[in-house]
C-alpha cells in the first residue's frame, strides 16, 4: 500500500483493483437491528407482544373520549330501584292465640246502667 | 293536623285507682278528655280471674281518643280498638264511638319505647275485627262492657269495662 501512495494509479489499474475487491460481509446482527425482525413476526405474535408508538396529544385525546364515554354510559344507565310491595294476607282470627284465648268476631257493647252497676 | 300526644297512662292508673279495680282486673286506665268533657275509667278484667295477661296497653290522644291494644302471646299479631267520646250538648248523655285501632306501628313503638317487654309492632300483623258497633248513647255514669278475648269453650273471657262520667 505504501507503493500505491507514492504514485498515481492509472484507470486500468483502478478498474482491475475494483474488480478484485470484495465488499466486507455485513455483521450478523445488522439485519435484525435495522428491521427489528418485523417482517418475520406474525399478527398473533404482534398482538401478543407488539407495541404502537402513539403521539401524546393523540393518546390524551383518546383517553378523554374514553372517560367521557364511560361517564355518559353511567348517566344513561337506569338507576337501581328498590320496590317494596305489601300484600294484605287474610289471617283467620281463630288461628291467632292470645294465651289460649281468641279475639271476638265482633265487639258487642253491653251497657250497664249506673243504677245497676255492681262488682 | 291533629296534635298527637301519646302517653302511657296505665301505670299511673293502676297506682292511683287501685281501689276501682274489679275482681280479676288485669289493667286499669283512668283519664279525662278535656276536649270531650268526659272522664273515662277502663278496667280490663279476666272472667273468671286467672288469665295470664300478655302485652297490652292503653294510650290516649289529645282530642279525646282512647286506644286499647292487645298483643298475642306468640307476638305475631295485635288488635285493639279506639274510643271517641263527647257529651251530647245540653244533656247528661255521652255519645261513644267504638272504632278500629287507628294507631300505626310507628306510634305504638314510640309509645312503648320505654317498656322492656315491648314488641316491635312493625313486625306484627294488625287484626281488624270484621265488625264494629254503631255509636252508643249512654248516660253519664254508665258502663260499657266489651268482650275482647274468649276461650274456644266460652268459659274464659277478657272483658273491658269502660265507665264514662262527665267532668264537673
Amino acid at each position: 500500500m505504501q507503493e500505491h501512495d507514492e504514485r498515481q494509479l492509472t484507470d486500468a489499474e483502478l478498474d482491475a483493483a475494483l474488480r478484485t475487491w470484495g465488499a466486507p460481509a455485513a455483521p450478523a446482527g445488522l439485519r435484525g437491528k435495522v428491521l427489528g425482525g418485523r417482517e418475520r413476526r406474525s399478527w398473533w405474535s404482534w398482538l401478543a407482544g407488539g407495541s404502537i408508538r402513539v403521539p401524546v396529544p393523540v393518546a390524551v385525546a383518546v383517553l378523554l373520549v374514553v372517560v367521557a364515554g364511560l361517564f355518559a354510559v353511567a348517566r344513561l344507565r337506569p338507576r337501581l330501584v328498590t320496590r317494596v310491595e305489601y300484600r294484605e294476607v287474610a289471617v283467620p282470627l281463630s288461628s291467632i292465640s292470645f294465651q289460649g284465648l281468641q279475639p271476638v268476631d265482633e265487639l258487642r257493647p253491653r251497657i250497664i246502667r249506673r243504677s245497676h252497676a255492681h262488682n | 293536623m291533629r296534635t298527637t300526644s301519646l302517653v302511657l297512662l296505665f301505670v299511673c292508673g293502676m297506682a292511683a285507682f287501685a281501689a276501682d279495680r274489679r275482681t280479676g282486673s288485669l289493667l286499669v286506665f283512668n283519664g279525662t278528655f278535656g276536649d270531650a268533657g268526659v272522664a273515662l275509667h277502663v278496667d280490663m278484667v279476666s272472667e273468671p280471674p286467672g288469665y295470664k295477661e300478655g302485652p297490652s296497653g292503653y294510650t290516649t290522644e289529645a282530642g279525646g281518643i282512647f286506644h286499647h291494644y292487645v298483643v298475642n302471646d306468640s307476638r305475631v299479631a295485635y288488635f285493639g280498638y279506639d274510643v271517641k267520646m263527647e257529651q251530647v250538648p245540653g244533656t247528661s248523655k255521652i255519645r261513644v264511638l267504638i272504632e278500629p285501632l287507628s294507631l300505626t306501628a310507628e306510634k305504638l313503638n314510640e309509645m312503648s319505647a320505654r317498656s322492656a317487654d315491648k314488641p316491635d309492632f312493625s313486625r306484627l300483623r294488625v287484626l281488624v275485627l270484621p265488625k264494629y258497633p254503631p255509636p252508643q248513647i249512654i248516660e253519664a255514669g254508665d258502663t260499657i262492657a266489651l268482650d275482647l278475648l274468649v276461650s274456644p269453650d266460652g268459659k274464659q273471657k277478657v272483658v273491658d269495662y269502660l265507665t264514662f262520667t262527665l267532668k264537673k
